[in-house]
């Protein structure tokens, strides 16, 4: 725990965000590249959707790690409010960034490839119907975030918002699911079975990995900039970034 | 003192001011019986159209009038100093966060729920979906009261005066709205209109548990 606590400290995750992002960034676009080739051209017509179910390979991932992105938040949030710890708070923040992001890209995604298939944009079915308020879920930390100026208020009203928002996911999702269902099952949690083809299933699970790449790089991206605004009155900040310019 | 009689105490406190401020308890109530006379405006009189519509309706009305001045819960005792003075004093805050919920459940849920059986007669409802709407809406309104506590307390370090309570708040409560209007659809006695309350009665025993202990613990250390 003692070796731990100084990998948290504001300073030393500064670093170990500019050094992850120095690693990561320069890979990102090969490996979408290759992912998007992979999905769009080598993976096989699908013989009902025919080519328009290629758009699973940019729906599933934004629509997997939306839900997943704030159930993480809601751990780092707890971790918050029981150890003080200053870089969660700084974290999810950053991960509620991105998490919006891929809500909102859930949803797009998921209307356009809905208009083929379905007939219609939208439809108030279960899954979408819980994706869009998990936007607004995010939607509102994001705003509270924004609109509280006092550092350490901010910190705890985020935390203790996530945490609740975390607790009544669940309970969202069922109620929600349980008022309308229309959409297709789950085909890849099926994990023993899956309904999916390997060849449809490969590149899909490539693309998650290249999303959980994109994330890593952006929220260390943010977490940089995050720390800096935090640490703005601070010596060692100062001096990193005088060793950054020289 | 003990913790029973600081809370009557402040109870008292709470609804004496709360009575003092009428126009802004009244307000909520104006809005729910406006809105509600309104709807037919918009849809048309036809009734068999009111009727399918009109539990919905009603519960969500309800929701935006109990949130209605929501942000003004917290705010007048943070500025007066009397929100510090109860954080610091030895076991009060307990009280005084369940005084504000029975004096906000109290001032303005209960007019709104009472005059939901009146207005619920313009839309020609059965006998039985007004009891179970205004069952549902008793335990529904709680429900949603804990939350716009909660809510409050999230925005009090919020300099301007904002509706950011509403956009935390709402999504939050759709699992409330959606089996509190289940349940009001149906016209006469049936076994899932009881399952459906029995569920309601779970959320509001898990909101019941957790709001309260994360209500009181952003009161002692977040925000003032």
């Amino acid at each position: 725990m003692f070796i731990l606590k100084s990998y948290l400290s504001l300073a030393k995750c500064y670093d170990i965000a500019h050094r992850i992002s120095s690693i990561i960034s320069p890979a990102i676009i090969p490996c979408f590249t290759l992912g998007l080739v992979w999905s769009l051209f080598i993976a096989p017509t699908d013989f009902q959707q025919g080519q328009a179910y290629r758009i699973i390979y940019l729906h599933v991932p934004s629509a997997i790690l939306s839900l997943n992105l704030y159930f993480i938040m809601g751990i780092l949030a707890l971790g918050y409010l029981i150890w003080r710890i200053k870089i969660f708070s700084l974290l999810i923040q950053c991960l509620a960034k991105v998490g919006i992001v891929f809500s909102g890209l859930a949803l797009v995604t998921g209307s356009i490839w809905g208009k083929p298939m379905w007939g219609t944009w939208w439809i108030w079915d279960a899954r979408l119907t819980s994706t869009l308020i998990l936007f607004f879920l995010y939607l509102g930390i994001l705003a509270l975030n924004r609109s509280i100026t006092q550092s350490r208020a901010k910190d705890s009203a985020c935390a203790v918002l996530t945490l609740i928002g975390t607790v009544n996911i669940p309970i969202i999702h069922y109620s929600v699911v349980w008022w309308n269902t229309l959409h297709q099952g789950a085909t890849i949690t099926q994990f023993w079975a899956p309904k999916i083809d390997h060849a449809m299933l490969k590149p899909l699970i490539y693309m998650l990995l290249c999303y959980i790449m994109y994330v890593i790089v952006v929220v260390s991206n943010l977490l940089i900039k995050a720390i800096a605004e935090r640490e703005s009155h601070t010596q060692w900040l100062k001096k990193r970034l005088l060793e950054d310019v020289f | 003192m003990n913790a029973v009689k600081i809370y009557y105490t402040m109870l008292h406190l709470e609804c004496a001011c709360m009575w003092r401020k009428q126009l802004q308890c009244l307000q909520g109530l104006m809005f729910f019986c406006l809105s509600v006379v309104f709807l037919p405006f918009a849809v048309g009189s036809d009734l068999n159209i009111l009727q399918a519509v009109g539990p919905g309706y009603m519960w969500i009305m309800a929701i935006f009038a109990s949130l209605l001045t929501a942000d003004s819960i917290f705010s007048i005792d943070n500025q007066s100093g009397f929100l510090e003075k109860t954080v610091s004093a030895p076991d009060c805050l307990t009280a005084y966060y369940f005084a504000k919920l029975t004096a906000y459940f109290i001032f303005s849920s209960v007019p709104v729920i009472l005059l939901t059986p009146v207005l619920s007669l313009l839309y020609q409802l059965s006998i039985f979906t007004i009891i179970i709407l205004s069952i549902t809406l008793t335990l529904g309104t709680f429900i949603l009261n804990l939350f716009t506590l909660l809510g409050s307390i999230l925005t009090l370090p919020v300099n301007q005066r904002n509706n950011l309570v509403q956009l935390l708040i709402l999504p939050m409560i759709t699992p409330v709205l959606i089996i509190g209007t289940m349940a009001s659809y149906f016209t006469e006695p049936n076994q899932l209109t009881f399952s459906y309350i029995y569920l309601l009665l779970a959320i509001f025993l898990v909101a019941m548990f957790l709001l309260p202990i994360a209500s009181i613990y952003l009161l002692r250390c977040g925000n003032t």
